[in-house]
This record gives C-alpha cells, structure tokens and sequence, in this order.
C-alpha cells in the first residue's frame, strides 16, 4: 500500500503565505490611502470636445479662452470657477454662476468652452439637470 | 530549495495581475460630443468601450444633423417643416416619424400640456435663437392658432409611414429629441455588448447597468434655487433622470424673469408654482417630454397623470421643487432618493 507522504511546513512555505497576506491587505488599504489626495479638485477646460488646460483648482488662476469667434474670461476665487465675462449672445455660461464641487461644469454652446471640476471624492457619479 | 524560491518567485510576478484584476473597468472611457444644441458626456466601461463611444458619436449627429435638427438645411424635420402642408413619406424604420408617434402620445396623455408644435412661440421668445425679447400678447395669440397636436397628421403606410403639418403648424422636438436619442444609444449599446455606461446628454442622464463593484449610480438633481448645490442623490441603476427647471434657460427684462418653459395653452412661461420637476422612469423620450409637462400641470395635476399612466403600464418618479422652497418625492423614490440636508429645502414624501 502507499502512503502519501507527510506534508510539514517548513520557513519557505510560512514566507510565501505571509508575503501574500501582506500585499493583499496592502492592496485592501490602497483605497484607503488614494481617499487621501481624492479631495483635491482639477479643473479642467476643453474647447470643441479638446482639453486646453488642466491643473489642481488650488493652482488655477483663471483665464482667457477664445472659440468660434467669442472670448471667455474664467476666474477662480474662494475654491470656486466661474465665467466672469463672455461675448456669447446668450450669456447662460455667465448665469451658470460658481462651481466648486466635483462633477459640476460650465457650458458655454455657442463657443463651446466646458469648464469641469474632477475629483474622485464626490458623494455622486453623475449630475442631472 | 530552488523549487520553493521559485514558488515565491511566481507568486510575487502573479500579484500584479491580481491587483489588476480588481481595477478591471473601473475606469471608463469617456468622450464629450457636442450635439442637440447641447453638450453631451458619454462614459463606456469595458472592452469595447472605444468602438462603441465611436459608434454612439456617430448615431448622435446622424440624428441631429440629418434628421431632427429644426435649423440643420436637408435635415429630415426641417424638411418636413418647409413641405407647406405636403405629406411626407418615411420608410419603417426611419426614427423621425416614429418620434413624432411618440411626441404625439405624449401630447395626448398630458392634454397637451407637452406640445412638439410649440416652435414658432418659442421662436417668438428668443428662446432658440439667442435673441430672447417678450413677445405681445397679440402676437402670441396669433401664433397659438397654428399650435396644437391636431395639426399634425401621421399614417401608418404599406412601406412605412406618412406625415404631414397642417395650418402652418411647424413641429421642433427639442423637448423630447434627447431622451429619445438616449434610448436609441441604449440599444445600440446593448446589441454591442456593453452592461455598464452613464449618458449626461446635456443634463439628462441616463445609467445603464451597474458601477465596476456592484453598487448603483448616484445622480444628483440640480438645486434650482443654487446650481452649484443639489437636492439630493438617487440611486439607480438602468434608469432615465431628467430635469426641467427654470434656471436652464431665462432672461430679465423690466425686473421680471422669463424662464423657458412655456405654457402651451397660453404661450408664455409656465406658472405652476414649480420651479423644478424631475422624473425618473424607464424610457428616455417618456422622461424628456414628461419632465416638460409635468412642470406644466404642475404638482396635483402631475401626480394624477402619474396615476393614469400607471394604470397603463408606464411607471415614473417624480421630484418636485416648489417655489415655496418645498421638495415633494414620489414613493417609488422612498428609498433610491436621499435628501441633501444642507440645502434648506423642507422635504416631503408623498405617498
């Protein structure tokens, strides 16, 4: 009859288990450490579907943007971007205010300027309305 | 020992892969398309995100360009707005007349209060030119002689359908081109094999599928009152959010605001006593056009239509904004919407 032979565990065996152990809970904690720098917002600005200029919000101060023919003047003040000034002829990007929370953004059609604020710590996906 | 330390060896090179798997779709692909008249953010996660975000693109100017713009020459409606009455033939699977079909079933089951041939009295206002002004009293009664759903005929033919515009009646889609837009994507998505994405298509927003870890979507609805803050979050997942308020498009003259939402019985912008409605439901053309209306009816008369169209079978949400700074919720949101205590709303659910 054979006999399967004893299986002991040896120190090689105890490495490989605690090495796995320790970078699956790194990899758990990862999350944890990325919330840290997710609170930061990016402000990012695009003309006709292309990105133009993209910084930390802390970093932006503001600027002019010129698109089909109209010019747009964004300002930061207070952690907030709003389009302080635009010759568009029906100025919804100027009555669209301040934004300051991640996933919000300014739309100006006739020129087609977006302004967006990104960060990943948003209590929301999406913004409807 | 050489066996073991290759043991170890495989396990740390198999970690990565690990580690990439949990990240897998996480993070979607996403394009803005400028479209409608609107700017409009599509997300796909997955594989096949980039031909499909491809493919979506291409839809949504089709549609626009060639087929419901009002201003685009040769576009289908523009076309059939400039036939002087003329019949106007379409084959099956044209979308054009099956939108009007739509647009019309709307119309009928709010009593008009949704109204596709509104166009030359919102042309009056300056709303779809940037030229905003009041129009007279006169004037507006002139025009909404040649509004109304009864002047547009639709016939179902032997190789399609037939449609023709009667007393100078001129039909514009806007209200409800987007959401039916959001549909045809919805499909074309599904045929590709994609079971996640978001469509912000200008500010109505459609969720298919779940996120990466299973949960929900979380949309938030716009506070009216101050667009830089929301109402509150809602859950869900395969659904259409969209919102009609009055601080989408307005003008002031003489101190008074004039919002873009107008009455179809009158002409002029609606007072309901509602400065923001939002419906959920399963079907995107049905959520444009009754976020419309329902503004429109305002609070009771929508309820009840909400509780007609129910016991047809077409079920949606309701998230009303009342000028008196109330937010009234339907019970279907009981427990998908969740307030946002810090807006200074009274919030109220209805049963």
């Amino acid at each position: 009859m054979n006999c399967s032979p004893k299986l002991k565990p040896t120190l090689w065996d105890a490495l490989v288990v605690l090495t796995v152990l320790a970078l699956a809970g790194l990899l758990a904690a990862r999350p944890l450490f990325a919330a840290k720098t997710a609170g930061e917002l990016t402000v990012s600005v695009s003309v006709d579907g292309e990105t133009v200029e993209r910084c930390a919000l802390s970093s932006y101060e503001g600027g002019v943007y010129e698109s089909r023919g109209y010019t747009l003047t964004v300002k930061e003040t207070d952690g907030a971007v709003y389009v302080a000034s635009s010759d568009c002829p029906n100025q919804d990007c100027v009555h669209s205010g301040a934004i300051s929370r991640a996933g919000q953004s300014i739309v100006c059609l006739p020129a087609r300027v977006a302004v967006t604020l990104e960060g990943a710590a948003s209590d929301y996906d999406l913004i409807a309305g | 020992m050489k066996r073991k330390l290759t043991a170890l060896l495989l396990t740390l090179a198999l970690l990565p892969t690990l580690a990439a798997c949990g990240e897998q779709g996480t993070a979607g692909e996403t394009r803005t398309v400028y479209a409608m008249d609107t700017v409009m953010n599509l997300t796909v996660y997955g594989e096949k995100a980039a031909s499909a975000l491809e493919n979506a693109e291409k839809e949504l100017h089709t549609l626009d360009e060639s087929i419901l713009s009002r201003t685009a020459e040769g576009s289908e409606l523009s076309a059939l707005n400039a036939a002087n009455g003329e019949s106007v033939s379409y084959a099956a699977d044209d979308p054009l007349p099956k939108l009007i079909e739509t647009a019309l079933a709307i119309s009928e089951a709010t009593d008009g209060a949704f109204d596709p041939t509104l166009a030359p009295v919102l042309d009056a206002w300056g709303f779809t030119k940037d030229l905003r002004r009041v129009p007279s009293a006169d004037e507006l009664a002139a025009l909404l002689a040649h509004t109304g759903r009864d002047k547009v005929a639709l016939e179902e033919t032997a190789d399609g359908y037939s449609v023709a515009l009667s007393d100078g009646a001129q039909l514009d889609l806007g209200g409800i081109a987007k959401g039916y837009a959001a549909d045809l994507l919805r499909a074309q998505l599904e045929k590709e094999g994609v079971t996640s994405a978001t469509l912000d298509l200008g500010g109505d927003v459609f969720v298919m599928g779940k996120k990466s870890d299973g949960s929900d979507w979380r949309i938030a609805v716009k506070d009216p009152g101050d667009t830089e803050s929301y109402l509150g979050i809602v859950s869900a997942s395969d659904a259409f959010i969209v919102t009609s308020g009055v601080y989408e498009r307005y003008f002031e003259e003489n101190g008074v605001r004039y919002h873009h939402i107008l009455d179809p019985k009158t002409g002029c912008p609606a007072e309901s006593g509602l400065v923001s409605v939002t419906v959920m439901c399963k079907n995107g053309a049905w959520a444009d056009a009754l976020s419309t209306a329902c503004f429109v009816l305002g609070t009771d008369k929508a309820l009840a239509l909400r509780d007609d169209l129910a016991a047809q079978g077409t079920n949606f949400e309701l998230i009303f904004v009342t000028d008196d700074g109330r937010v009234l919720y339907t019970g279907g949101l009981a427990a998908a919407f969740t307030p946002n205590e810090e807006s200074g709303y009274t919030y109220e659910l209805l049963a």
